[in-house]
Parts: C-alpha cells; sequence; structure tokens
C-alpha cells in the first residue's frame, strides 16, 4: 500500500469504525487488522511530517502543533466515528 | 513528676538540588508545586502541660533562595521566613518577610516584596483574617504597590486597589509579542483587583502616561498596505508612524474570562505630518489575556514540564 | 523685501475612532495552516 491508497481508503476505514482520531493529533487503530494498520502508519508519518514543517514556520514546538491538531480532529470527527478519550476508544455520539 | 512536656525538633536542612526529600515525606505535597533549587531549614517546639492546660505549638521554617515552578509560573529567588504558632482554640501564621527576585508566567516579572500575617480558628482554619502589609510588585521598571490592607477570608470576593507607578511602556511594549508597536512613557494609574470564586476582575481601573507624555510608533506591512486603499487608515498609519502625544490616559476593564478592554484617549501629533497638526485618537483595544499568555509560553523557550502543562491547556475544550 | 507665505499648522486637530482587537498570531497562523490539513483536498484527516 502506497500514501496514495492509504488517503483513498482513510475515510471508508473511519466510517468502518477501524480507525480513529487521538488526542496527540495521530490516527490510532481500533480494531486491529493489517490494512488498518498501514493506512495508520503511512498517514501518520504524512501528517508527522506536515505537523514539523507547521512548527518550524512558526517557531514553536511541533509537540504544540500536534496538541492543537489533535484537539481539533477531535472536535471534528463526525457522530458515530471512534475517538480516544483518556485512553479509551469511545464512540463519539 | 514533670507538669509539663516539652518536645523540640530541628530537621536536616533540606538542599533542593540534592532532590526534594519534603515532597517524599509530606503526604498532602501541592502536585503542581516543583522545587529545583534552594534551601530550606526548619525547627519547632511543642509545649504540652500534662495538667490538661493548653499545649503550645511554635514552628520556624526558612525558605533560602528557592527555584522552581507552580503549576506554569517558574519563580527564583523565593526565600521567607513562616513563622507558625498555635494552641488548640487558633493558629497563626507570620510572614515577616517574603521576597521572590524573578518570576515567569509569559510575562517576566519581580521582584516580589510581600508581609503578612494570618490568623484563624482551628474550626475554621481556612476562613481566617490575612493582614498585608505594604506589598510591592516590580514590573516593567514601574512599581505594583497594594497598601495594608486585611483580607477576610470569610468573605466571597476581595477587593485589592492596585498602585501603579512608573510602568515603563518601552518595557511592557518589548515583552508583548505585537512588535510593530514600540514606544516610550511612564505609566500611573489604580486598577482595582476583584477576585472572587468567579476569578480574577477588573472594573473602572485607570491608566494615565505621566506628563509631557512620550512617543509611539506603529509601524505594520499588514497597515501599511491598508493605507494605500483606505484613506482613514492612511491618516491613521501617517499619524501613528512617530506619535508625539502629550496626553495618554485609558479606562481599563477585565472579566474573568480573560477579556482585557482598554478605552484609550491619545492627543499628540506627528512632527512630519501636516506640519505638526494635532491629532486626537479614541481606540477601543481589546485582548483576550490568556491567549496572550499561551502564545508567550509557547514562544519563550521554558522547561519541558511548563510547556507540556500549557499544551494540555491547549487541549482542554475552551470553556463556552 | 519678498513676502514669505508663512502656512500657519492648521490647528484644528485630527479626531480619529479606532476598534482595535489583538488577536495572538501564533495561535491564529497555526490554525489557519492547520485549517489546510483538514480540509478534504488535504487527503490526511
Amino acid at each position: 500500500m502506497n500514501l496514495q491508497q492509504a488517503m483513498n481508503a482513510l475515510g471508508p476505514a473511519k466510517e468502518q469504525g477501524l480507525i480513529g482520531e487521538q488526542i496527540n493529533g495521530y490516527l490510532g487503530v481500533v480494531q486491529a487488522n493489517a490494512e488498518a494498520q498501514q493506512i495508520v502508519e503511512l498517514i501518520n508519518d504524512a501528517r508527522r511530517a506536515e505537523y514539523s514543517r507547521i512548527a518550524r514556520d512558526n517557531n514553536i514546538a511541533v509537540a504544540d502543533v500536534e496538541a492543537r491538531a489533535g484537539q481539533r480532529a477531535i472536535e471534528r470527527t463526525p457522530a458515530g466515528q471512534f475517538v480516544k478519550l483518556d485512553g479509551q476508544w469511545v464512540r463519539k455520539r | 513528676v514533670p507538669d509539663t512536656l516539652s518536645l523540640s525538633w530541628q530537621l536536616a536542612d533540606v538542599f533542593l538540588l540534592a532532590g526534594n526529600t519534603l515532597m517524599t515525606t509530606l503526604a498532602d505535597w501541592p502536585e503542581l508545586l516543583t522545587l529545583q533549587r534552594g534551601r530550606i531549614k526548619h525547627q519547632g517546639e511543642l509545649i504540652a502541660p500534662l495538667s490538661g492546660e493548653p499545649y503550645q505549638l511554635s514552628s520556624s521554617t526558612e525558605l533560602l533562595d528557592l527555584t522552581g515552578f507552580y503549576d506554569t509560573t517558574l519563580f527564583r529567588g523565593l526565600s521567607s521566613q513562616l513563622q507558625l504558632s498555635a494552641d488548640a482554640v487558633q493558629l497563626q501564621l507570620g510572614i515577616p518577610r517574603l521576597t521572590l527576585q524573578q518570576f515567569e508566567q509569559g510575562v517576566v516579572g519581580g521582584p516580589l516584596q510581600l508581609a503578612a500575617d494570618y490568623r484563624a480558628q482551628w474550626d475554621a482554619p481556612a476562613s481566617g483574617k490575612l493582614e498585608l502589609h505594604d506589598n510591592e510588585l516590580i514590573l516593567f521598571n514601574g512599581r505594583i504597590k497594594l497598601p495594608s490592607m486585611v483580607l477576610d477570608l470569610a468573605q466571597q470576593e476581595w477587593l485589592l486597589p492596585l498602585h501603579i507607578h512608573q510602568l515603563d511602556l518601552q518595557q511592557l511594549l518589548t515583552q508583548h509579542p505585537t512588535s510593530d508597536l514600540t514606544g516610550q512613557g511612564l505609566i500611573n494609574g489604580q486598577i482595582p483587583l476583584i477576585i472572587s470564586a468567579r476569578g480574577v476582575e477588573v472594573a473602572r481601573g485607570r491608566l494615565q502616561a505621566e506628563e509631557p507624555g512620550g512617543r509611539l510608533s506603529y509601524r505594520s506591512p499588514q497597515a501599511k498596505g491598508m493605507a494605500a486603499t483606505n484613506p482613514g487608515m492612511k491618516t491613521i498609519v501617517a499619524a501613528l508612524d512617530d506619535f508625539h502625544y502629550s496626553v495618554l490616559s485609558s479606562d481599563v476593564s477585565y472579566s474573568t474570562d480573560g477579556h482585557l478592554t482598554l478605552a484609550l484617549r491619545l492627543e499628540g501629533r506627528n512632527p512630519a505630518m501636516e506640519g505638526g497638526r494635532p491629532v486626537h485618537l479614541n481606540i477601543t483595544l481589546e485582548e483576550n489575556i490568556p491567549a496572550l499568555i499561551t502564545s508567550l509560553q509557547l514562544t519563550n523557550q521554558l522547561n519541558e514540564v511548563i510547556q507540556k502543562r500549557v499544551r494540555e491547556r491547549l487541549q482542554r475544550p475552551r470553556q463556552p | 523685501c519678498t513676502p514669505t507665505v508663512q502656512v500657519a499648522a492648521p490647528t484644528e486637530p485630527i479626531t480619529i475612532n479606532l476598534n482595535v482587537k489583538i488577536e495572538h498570531e501564533i495561535l491564529i497562523r497555526v490554525d489557519r495552516e492547520l485549517d489546510q490539513l483538514f480540509s478534504d483536498s488535504s487527503g490526511l484527516f
């Protein structure tokens, strides 16, 4: 699987509850399966590169961008999809 | 048969550089408080007459040059003497003198001088009387003074009338992240701080620049861009490029949700504009102080634990 | 002598009323850049 395919599979995988957003700004696997694992790894690598670029442009720590992204990712997750809160996968109401 | 039991103790000095033994021994050590440097001395005495009369406890704790942080505030050079005396009915904590060399909470301030006495009954230890004597904070090279007063902690709300003496506008503007504005001038004023369960707020604070006034210079690329197409903005940008003011005064209000509003009145001129024609400005200026502090903390290189706490603050959903 | 015309500076002051809201760029800029990441076209969210 390459990044292109992972990006295409991202939406459906979220809707099927295979993967979900976490507070640290990165995707997590909700139900372990090989494909979900690959999507998460490829997408998270791409996000890490973007977060580092934004951090460099604003001379703040990458972790600050991750925290901001995580907060917004969880806020924007539609009802029915999974988010990880306090270490627990929860279906967002 | 001895008629009184007398017990006195002296703890070995604690050197924070070698680790905070107090943190491990005291069960209720405040989780948000970390001490990294400095020295603590503690000694005390308990006199308990066996005949059943009330006991007498007294202890003295000396803090010497402590450095550390509380939540997201860094502090250096905290020295004080804490004198506790208690009996069966009441307790009294005396702080003859507390000095704090510097603190950093986004904005850097200090030194702080504090002297206080707290007296309470054991049946309501947290609602006693706190007597404050001529406390003073140095901030932006100026002084913020609190007159001697008594705070009754049983009340729900406390008014702290802060007197502002000669804050240096240049210092203030250099610490403020907006780098487009520079200036000189000394600011005096009165800021009535109201503290309650709702938080901290200010109503009808008043600030004004000292005679003969000073200078302000606002040079911002965006404003210059807007000035090209907007005549009103053009005048403002021209006037404020090198504004010599004789009057700078402001009403100040601050709400518990962190909203600062300044109703500024400026009178002065730019010698290079229309031959120095007088210009009067009425500016309503709004700023969210928590956002200011957070953005300052994000860019200042603070230690890792504070950065982590600021980040957590970022993740907490914003209050409605 | 040639009369020199001395244009006295207009004494009548210009009055300007202004409302300024200070936004804190760091958080704003980061949010704006994150907006691009969150848009459907980025493929990352």
